[in-house]
């Protein structure tokens, strides 16, 4: 299911994968594989981060909207390094078991796809860190109402 | 089942993701597809038993005369010496012996159960008692009476394959008694590979004419090892146990090599096609975008030929055909990797041996079933080993008595098969990518 899912979602904004012959590494591997980790371990993580730790177990002054617009910035970047190096790893990976390296045109399709990953998954790690926001910021006791008070 | 370790791996990372973005981020997942298709033999592909037959009559004990201090033995000996002994040294399938001979009264078993020692000890100093021999149908339905008792048999029967029927104006039928002989097997699942070779010969040679017999003093005079059995397992052992019969001329009926093949997907590839899971054992591209005369797809498909006749390889670069179903594609060019400059220091080409590209104008909605074929040709030598006469064999030279009746009768018992036609059927299916 997470396969399909996610799938779907990076492509429709990145197209299907380039050097196609890459196709399979992505759909199978890195798409649910980056996915899946995008949205629990990065974004739901740095959400319990922002609410759970800095906001209840220790009294920080970081409850304002602008200190959880930072970290929804840091959770973009986070999310931009996992995509990049999760795909390069794969792909390594993959080519080195079939004794292939990419050349010519098909380094740089693989290089623009990449780039492309690494933009859509930081979008995609900004939003469920939005989306995370929402559902654990009742947890916390000093910035229950960042960003905004609903729906608490 | 990927996602299934996917989700595993992931759950072990730690809470924030950003100490995995800096790191490694653990043990890639392994893509399936990336080898080629063809690996081990399936259980159902494996030999159960092998059987070794020897033709014990007068006509062969020329070949296994007794030698001199020093003498090299002759070309029967050394030859059928080296492949009783991998046959008894493998240990694969039990194996069993016998010597063919004639039935008699007192005896009126074809297929006398000996052992390795005993038809070793025949073929370096003689047969103790030749027979009369035994006729070349009766051998083979013989062989392939032990077939029918245990499944998986493989049989290498060694003779001079001189078929003259009893009475010398029934000639003109050897092929229909050569046919008959194996029709108690079913064609489909039945294989015979014959391998030609020639030894000098001393002794009294019998024609196949049934005149007067010749004494010989080291002419030299053909034999050959047949093997008998499923088609995927007589192409097993002519790849091991009849190696070193490589090089010697051959003729193969129904035998099944399965030489392994694959798409490269990134060697000269063009279009947006990647290869998919097997689609029932057939290597499958799947094609993310249509294809049209005007933007063609190019898949070179990487071929390793190997362990396939020797004929069949240099027919290879020449006479490899595509049927190309509803794909309109055409296959532009074959050629062996040994001539492609950019394969050398790719391990991933120089797997193959012969590499062969493939134009695809057309996807059909429901995907096309292609094959990469190589058409059957009847082998030259064949005819040039045939003779109707073989009364002044010394003339002659090496000649087998009707051979090519004989072999025609093997060919036509395969004749509807599919393997009369071609010799390798590599399919490939192409379909698009949902």
């Amino acid at each position: 299911m997470f396969q399909q899912l996610f799938t779907s979602l990076y492509q429709a904004l990145l197209g299907t994968p380039a050097p196609s012959s890459l196709i399979p590494v992505y759909q199978k591997s890195i798409f649910p594989g980056v996915g899946l980790s995008t949205f629990f371990a990065v974004a739901l993580g740095m959400a319990l981060v922002y609410y759970v730790v800095l906001n209840r177990l220790m009294t920080t002054a970081l409850f304002k909207t602008s200190h959880w617009l930072l970290f929804v910035l840091l959770t973009a970047v986070a999310a931009a390094l996992l995509a990049y190096s999760q795909a390069h790893s794969v792909v390594t990976e993959s080519l080195n078991s079939s004794g292939v390296a990419l050349e010519g045109i098909e380094q740089s399709a693989y290089n623009r796809y990449v780039l492309g990953f690494l933009c859509v998954n930081a979008l995609f790690g900004a939003l469920f860190f939005v989306f995370w926001s929402f559902v654990v910021k009742s947890f916390s006791t000093s910035a229950r109402t960042t960003p905004v008070r609903w729906p608490n | 089942m990927i996602s299934a370790s996917i989700l595993r791996k992931y759950a072990l990372l730690p809470l924030s993701g950003l100490a995995v973005a800096c790191g490694s981020g653990g043990e890639p997942v392994k893509i399936a597809g990336g080898k080629p298709a063809a690996g081990a033999p399936a259980a159902a592909d494996k030999i159960g038993q092998i059987n070794v037959l020897v033709d014990a009559s007068g006509g062969m004990q020329g070949f296994m005369h007794a030698n001199a201090p020093g003498e090299p033995g002759s070309n029967f000996q050394q030859t059928v010496a080296a492949l009783l002994s991998d046959v008894n040294g493998q240990h694969g399938a039990p194996a069993a012996y016998y010597f063919v001979k004639e039935a008699t009264g007192a005896d009126p078993r074809i297929l006398v159960p000996t052992s390795y020692g005993a038809l070793t000890s025949a073929v370096s100093t003689g047969i103790q008692r030749p027979a009369l021999g035994t006729e070349l149908p009766l051998m083979l339905a013989e062989a392939l009476k032990l077939h029918a008792q245990r499944p998986g048999t493989v049989s290498l029967i060694v003779s001079d394959f001189i078929y003259s029927p009893k009475n010398s104006g029934e000639t003109w039928r050897v092929k229909t008694d050569v046919k008959d002989a194996l029709a108690t097997a079913d064609a489909a699942r039945l294989a015979v590979s014959v391998f030609a070779n020639t030894s000098e010969y001393r002794g009294n040679f019998y024609p196949g004419n049934r005149t007067r017999p010749q004494p010989l003093h080291g002419e030299k005079l053909p034999y050959y090892i047949w093997v008998l059995g499923a088609p995927a397992l007589v192409a097993q052992v002519d790849g091991t146990l009849l190696k070193r019969l490589a090089g010697q001329p051959q003729a193969h009926f129904n035998t099944r090599f399965a030489p392994p093949y694959t798409a490269l997907d990134h060697f000269q590839n063009k279009g947006e096609w990647y290869k998919t899971e097997p689609v029932a054992g057939v290597p499958t591209l799947g094609f993310t975008k249509s294809v049209s005369r005007k933007e063609p797809a190019e898949v070179v498909f990487g071929l390793d030929l190997k362990a396939v006749p020797a004929e069949w390889q240099k027919a290879a670069a020449q006479g490899l055909r595509l049927d190309a179903a509803a794909t309109d594609a055409t296959l532009l060019r074959t050629w062996p990797v040994a001539q492609e400059p950019a394969a050398a220091g790719k391990p991933y080409l120089q797997q193959y041996t012969y590499l062969a590209k493939i134009r695809v104008n057309q996807i059909p909605g429901a995907g096309a079933l292609m094959h990469l074929t190589l058409p059957r040709q009847q082998p030259a030598w064949v005819a040039q080993t045939s003779t109707a006469n073989d009364s002044n064999i010394t003339k002659q030279g090496p000649k087998t008595f009707l051979l090519a009746d004989v072999l025609q009768g093997v060919a036509d018992y395969f004749a509807d098969q599919p393997s009369a036609q071609l010799s390798l059927d590599l399919p490939i299916r192409v379909q698009r990518a949902e």
